[in-house]
């Protein structure tokens, strides 16, 4: 349903008007994400400042239309589809980054920059920003921080939130209001924590102060191989107890290992179940004997063969592969739902166990590609989405895997977030009165339900309000 | 004394155990913001606060929450202190998966307890032993209590994991989980850390623990200008070194740490405290090459306290205001946030603000993390030249983006000035976030910011 004349004229006058898209082959392209959810907003804008974003909130709120933001769209939680069509707001045109404070280690971007440009412009100078989500290249930081994403190198960075300062944010109202800063204590309440992973649900981002660090010394990268991926999966386990901290512990299977090399060339062995990407950094003195230790305890837990990257090339091809290994699954099928359930790390191979059996009880092909050491399993599930019968399997299956996270202590969601997908798996994890918190907190930011509407929460869709501005 | 709120609803068991104030041998200790509460109630369970909450929320009585009362000087006077809810007895440990490196906990057990238990498996809690060894868990989140190693290990906010709070309704909400990482709903955690209790008691907690290091140490250097701390700690923190805690503390703090460490130091000298932390050869290496900064900066190196004598210094330096030597209702002490850049200018306003006010001083400076502390001993200060000067030091602290939190006061001061200071229109949602959280306002009320 579209907009009327009048708002598109609104719409126009604030963004100007190669500022807003509104006809229905343009608007198609932003019906979906990466995830499976679709649907169709009734215009797309682009604000270029703080000042346009403020007003296009403002007359949403007037008009009572429902918005989502949107950066690149690489959400896997359904996060940026309108569901209730509205307006989406793209944040492409506000990519700067606004200022680099290496001596507070502080740097200043508005959300629609890449999350790797910020590492990309500070290297020069030593510095990075460490949470590292494997859509880097292109996911922005206001994404980022709507989910507080992670990444392999969150094992020993944290994620997101661990490294945002400060935020500006518009409310639901139109008010700009500043959270946090640039120093390392606040008053109050951390509300800055509290909307780091809101998924645009408490506002717009449209500015974020995070923390930046120093690049670690040296890096060393292993590869690990395996003839069975729970023999992966004990290994992770006992690194982790064993008290070495590494940079990344990063477990691929049998399937997305084919589809990799199938792809990229990453140098992963075809013939493996399963294998580990582990990456120590830090300070060089240790670095021998640690690496010692990690090659030692992989091979007590079966790996055939464990081997450093000798160049910056071959570790740069093991990370690609990593990094690719979404995008790579394509050659297998055209489709693929990907979960997200997190669990304690020790039951790791149990879970992993259990998602081979629910494949198998599904027929469906199931790849793994696993923040083994957080314990954040990301099977993805492999089907052909025009077969109507599978997809309801597969959603069936997904569900079952997060059934078996929750079973062993985990939880539904590591780092894509609840979105629209995992709305039915909510009351895997939260009671009513759970549920009342949350709810106390949207309304404390936006009370008229119009910030990226029916998300995160489930019992919010009956307190939508939708408006049919058409 | 408050009259005695009547709690119809609360069960008899409980009723029959609450100590009128009357019925105490003193009701001094329990004193809060010049009042005392009617009655004590210490529980053995979650679900014991749950009902006694609930009963003072329909009797729409006030409850001050406490563990160990190691910091109950933070925050202004409440409005309302009918009752004090004595947590301690709340401690069980829930569940401990050394392979997972994770530790549930309630919220009255003392830190020293949970570190006990994990050190037998050769992980810990990575806050630093600078807190007292009787703190529980629940009060240090609700302060949000920090020490000189959150430069290398974070705060509250970067260690807990989940958590099971009770709301003054007698709900329990759960937050996060037993994950590293967890996304499913908003990250509430968040907003009960440092929270001063004020939307909800913070029952259970998961923290994320570590394995101990293998090694630490303090490299202790002596100066006799601060400044030059300062640039040796800038230098530090952009090296490729990883210091675990940058402390520089006033000849008169250094010389009450050095004197309880037994090394001798000038007079009027400074003192510079270099923490390493982590594997055997790393933290050798950072020493050898703290040396080598240490004297391109013009610092004299006094002494390397390695293992148990670098876990000693910091334990002297957390209770330091115990080792002045003074008399607890005269002690100010003030926490200032600034930016880096800002901290040699924070230094000289406080130096200057304080000395204008005619009392003696003091002041230490967590380099790494831009956050000074400034001590007042104001037994010979005139109050209201002492309120002004903290009013103006503030103000200017906050132009640079800081925040002046008054930590520990004596009540004449925080009838005059708010420990907190002012924040901008965020104010307004931390409103409502207390309002729908605890509508009575039953929980500390009056005790956080803005009134809240």
């Amino acid at each position: 349903m579209g907009f009327n004349a009048k708002t598109l004229r609104r719409l126009t006058q604030i963004v100007g008007r190669d500022g807003v898209l509104s006809n229905s082959a343009d608007l198609k392209v932003y019906e979906y994400d990466a995830s499976l959810e679709r649907g169709r907003p009734a215009a797309v804008v682009f604000p270029n400042s703080r000042e346009q974003a403020v007003n296009l909130v403002k007359l949403a709120c007037a008009e009572g239309i429902p918005f989502v933001a949107r950066g690149s769209g690489t959400n896997l939680s359904g996060g940026s589809i309108p569901p209730d069509g509205g307006l989406v707001i793209e944040f492409s045109r506000m990519n700067k980054i606004l200022e680099i404070d290496t001596e507070n280690f502080t740097a200043t971007v508005e959300p629609g920059l890449y999350t790797i440009e910020l590492s990309n412009a500070l290297a020069p100078y030593g510095y990075y920003y460490a949470p590292d989500p494997a859509s880097q290249k292109v996911s922005t930081f206001g994404g980022n921080v709507g989910e507080n994403s992670g990444g392999p190198h969150c094992l020993k960075y944290g994620v997101t939130t661990n490294h945002v300062l400060g935020l500006e944010v518009v409310l639901s109202d139109g008010e700009v209001v500043e959270l946090g800063g640039k120093t390392s204590e606040h008053l109050g309440y951390d509300l800055v924590g509290l909307f780091v992973g809101s998924e645009g649900t408490l506002g717009i981002i449209t500015q974020v102060v995070v923390r930046i660090m120093r690049l670690p010394e040296t890096a060393k990268t292993f590869l690990a191989i395996y003839d069975s991926i729970e023999d992966a999966g004990e290994s992770v386990s006992a690194i982790i107890a064993e008290g070495i901290l590494p940079a990344t512990l990063e477990l691929m299977d049998k399937t997305v290992i084919a589809a990799v090399e199938a792809s990229l060339k990453a140098g992963y062995p075809l013939d493996a179940e399963a294998v580990l990407i582990i990456e120590l950094d830090g300070l060089k003195d240790s670095m021998d004997r640690l690496s010692d230790q990690i090659m030692q305890t992989c091979k007590k837990h079966g790996a055939r063969e464990i081997k450093a990257a000798q160049t910056a090339a071959e570790r740069e091809a093991l990370w690609a592969g990593r990094r690719g290994a979404f995008g790579a699954i394509a050659r297998v099928a055209p489709n693929y739902l990907v979960t997200d359930g997190t669990v304690p790390r020790n039951r790791l191979p149990e879970v992993l166990r259990r998602v081979g059996e629910i494949g198998r009880k599904y027929e469906l092909l199931i790849g793994n590609v696993l923040h083994a050491g957080d314990g954040n399993l990301h099977p993805l599930i492999l089907f052909d989405e025009r077969d109507k019968e599978q997809r309801e399997k597969v959603l069936q299956a997904g569900l079952e895997i997060l059934k078996a996270c929750v079973d062993v202590g985990g939880t539904i969601s590591g780092e894509h977030g609840i979105g629209l997908e995992k709305i039915p798996a909510m009351d895997l994890v939260c009671g009513t009165d759970d549920l009342q918190a949350l709810r106390y907190v949207k309304e404390t930011f936006d009370s008229s339900y119009l910030s990226n509407p029916r998300k995160v929460l489930p019992s919010m869709e009956e307190a939508v309000k939708v408006k049919a501005s058409a | 004394m408050s009259d005695r709120p009547s709690l119809n609803d609360l069960p008899k068991k409980l009723l029959a155990s609450i100590q009128w104030a009357q019925d105490l041998p003193s009701a001094e200790p329990l004193s809060l913001g010049g009042k005392s509460p009617a009655g004590l109630l210490s529980v053995s369970s979650l679900e014991e606060a749950a009902d006694f909450l609930r009963a003072a929320s329909k009797a729409k009585a006030t409850v001050i929450p406490r563990g160990a009362g190691t910091m109950m000087s933070l925050g202004n006077p409440p409005r309302g202190s009918d009752f004090m809810l004595d947590l301690r007895g709340v401690r069980r440990i829930l569940e401990y998966n050394p392979e997972n490196l994770t530790v549930t906990a309630e919220c009255g057990l003392s830190l020293s307890e949970l570190q006990e238990v994990l050190g037998k498996k050769g992980q810990f809690l990575p806050w630093d032993s600078s807190f007292f060894p009787s703190a529980t868990l629940g009060g240090i989140v609700a302060c949000n209590a920090s020490g000189p190693k959150r430069l290398i290990y974070g705060t509250c906010r970067d260690m807990i994991l989940g958590m099971k709070v009770v709301l003054a309704d007698g709900s329990f909400v759960s937050a996060g989980g037993r994950c590293v990482k967890n996304v499913s709903g908003f990250d509430l955690c968040k907003l009960f850390i440092g929270s001063l209790g004020t939307l909800g008691v913070v029952g259970e907690l998961t923290f994320k623990v570590h394995p101990l290091p293998e090694q630490e140490a303090i490299q202790v250097g002596s100066m006799s200008d601060p400044m030059t701390g300062l640039q040796l700690s800038h230098f530090l923190v952009h090296s490729d070194l990883f210091p675990a805690a940058l402390e520089i503390l006033d000849p008169y703090l250094a010389s009450a740490w050095a004197r309880e460490m037994g090394i001798h130091l000038a007079e009027n000298e400074w003192v510079v405290q270099v923490g390493w932390t982590g594997f055997a050869e790393d933290v050798s290496r950072q020493i050898r090459e703290g040396q080598a900064v240490f004297s391109k900066h013009g610092v004299a190196e006094k002494e390397v306290y390695k293992a148990e004598a670098a876990q000693k210094g910091w334990e002297i330096l957390g209770h330091l205001p115990v080792h002045l030597d003074l008399p607890p209702e005269k002690l100010i002490r003030c926490r200032i946030s600034l930016p880096l850049t800002q901290m040699g200018e924070g230094m000289q306003k406080w130096r200057d603000e304080v000395s204008g006010a005619g009392c003696r001083s003091a002041l230490s400076i967590r380099a790494g993390s831009g956050i000074l502390f400034g001590y007042l001993f104001s037994a010979d200060g005139d109050e209201e030249k002492i309120a002004q000067s903290l009013a103006r030091i503030r103000l200017w602290v906050q132009a640079q983006g800081g925040t002046l939190v008054i930590e520990t006061a004596p009540l004449w001061l925080k009838n005059r000035i708010d420990v907190w200071g002012t924040t901008g229109k965020q104010l307004l949602l931390m409103r409502r976030l207390k309002e729908r959280f605890d509508p009575m306002q039953v929980i500390n009320p009056g005790r956080f910011l803005g009134g809240i």
